[in-house]
């Protein structure tokens, strides 16, 4: 069994991969982009991949050595499913101890040197927001994960976007991001992880909006101002560090949300999209 | 739930944003927005007063509407949802 050995990093948390498929360890590379680095030897790999043959093909079994030294191990049937548990796990190692920086559930996009920042929960529609903003100009830093230090600048975890079954038919129509989706990978459950490259990789980003997407088909296009007080709710909301926080970070959240505008995007559709853009200027 | 004295849960952590409050309950990783009025509410459950006593100090501010029922709700879900607790 051919092994690499891969390190996924961010903000200085460093995950350390052995993995046994080299399949897997490309579209790895492919999925994280300059977050990803080989290394030539790695002695105590915080996740491993080893794969066993077997009668109906192959068992791809995750050995994960967990933050209190005990280690678990799961095993899939196929290499998407395999590669999918191994994302959704090496992103909860990168945030799972870090209490440096705010660690947001969101995406963030960058114009003109400034981003705009979209802390949301999971189906709220922050994967397709962000494919239609690379439309619009914009530089996209995350679809999923933001970090926010303590001057207000965000850093964004540039993997490849994972967009839901039910908005590839969406993406389709949409020439800037056609390309990208013909060479993305399909997921066992539905849906692409589409590669995309990120130059502003490791740069930190002064946030100018925070912006609520509040997907709903039937709304009018409206970017509702909110008061200071529901800016840090929604925050809150998002922040998947927040254990990581003697004081939950709320003084921190406070500061954030006290220094910048915050508006929830009402929108149904692109079009009611950058409606919405324009009100929140 | 008049006679009763309700105070904020030990475990809840507040965050001021001008008149208005964010709680963060931390048994339960959940939060909660108080606009002004409900701000209001909050900073008046000290343990000491009762709910009725809150109900009638808050009311004053409002001579030309009954704002009692509405009081009694905001009360009701921040101790259900555990922000608050009876003191005694």
């Amino acid at each position: 069994m051919r092994i690499k050995q891969l390190q996924v990093s961010f903000v200085g948390e460093v995950v350390y991969l052995s993995i046994g498929c080299p399949i897997i360890a490309e579209k790895l590379q492919h999925i994280y982009g300059q977050h990803c680095q080989q290394m030539n030897l790695c002695t105590s790999p915080d996740i491993s991949l080893e794969v066993y043959d077997s009668a109906g093909g192959a068992d791809y079994v995750v050995v994960e050595r967990s933050l209190d030294e005990g280690v678990f191990s799961d095993a899939f049937f196929n290499e998407m499913a395999a590669l999918s548990h191994l994302r959704e796990r090496i992103q909860y190692r990168l945030i799972a101890s870090h209490d440096e920086h705010l660690m947001i559930h969101g995406a963030a996009a960058v114009k003109d040197g400034q981003c705009d920042i979209f802390p949301a929960g999971s189906g709220s529609g922050k994967t397709t927001l962000s494919a239609w903003l690379i439309g619009q100009g914009y530089e996209l830093l995350s679809d999923e994960l933001i970090a926010i230090d303590q001057d207000g600048c965000a850093a964004g975890f540039a993997q490849a976007l994972h967009v839901k079954p039910a908005s590839v038919d969406v993406l389709e129509s949409w020439p800037w991001i056609k390309e990208p989706l013909e060479y993305a990978y399909q997921m066992p459950v539905g849906g692409k992880l589409v590669c995309w490259q990120n130059s502003q990789y490791g740069v930190w980003v002064p946030i100018k909006r925070i912006l609520i997407p509040f997907f709903n088909a039937s709304a009018d296009p409206v970017a509702e101002p909110l008061s200071p007080g529901q800016a840090i709710a929604a925050l809150v909301e998002a922040l998947l560090n927040i254990r990581n926080f003697s004081d939950r970070g709320l003084p921190r959240v406070s500061k954030l949300a006290s220094r910048m505008p915050a508006f929830r995007l009402h929108y149904g559709s692109s079009d009611a999209c950058a409606k919405c853009f324009e009100q929140a200027s | 739930m008049n006679d009763q004295c309700l105070k904020p849960a030990s475990h809840v952590l507040t965050q001021e944003a001008g008149s208005e409050l964010v709680l963060f309950n931390t048994k339960t990783d959940s939060s909660l927005y108080l606009n002004e009025t409900a701000a209001l509410i909050w900073q008046n459950l000290d343990g000491i007063r009762t709910v009725a006593d809150v109900i009638a100090t808050i009311q004053a501010n409002y001579p030309n509407e009954s704002v009692a029922d509405d009081i009694l709700d905001v009360m009701r879900s921040l101790q259900s949802s555990g922000f608050v607790e009876p003191s005694k």
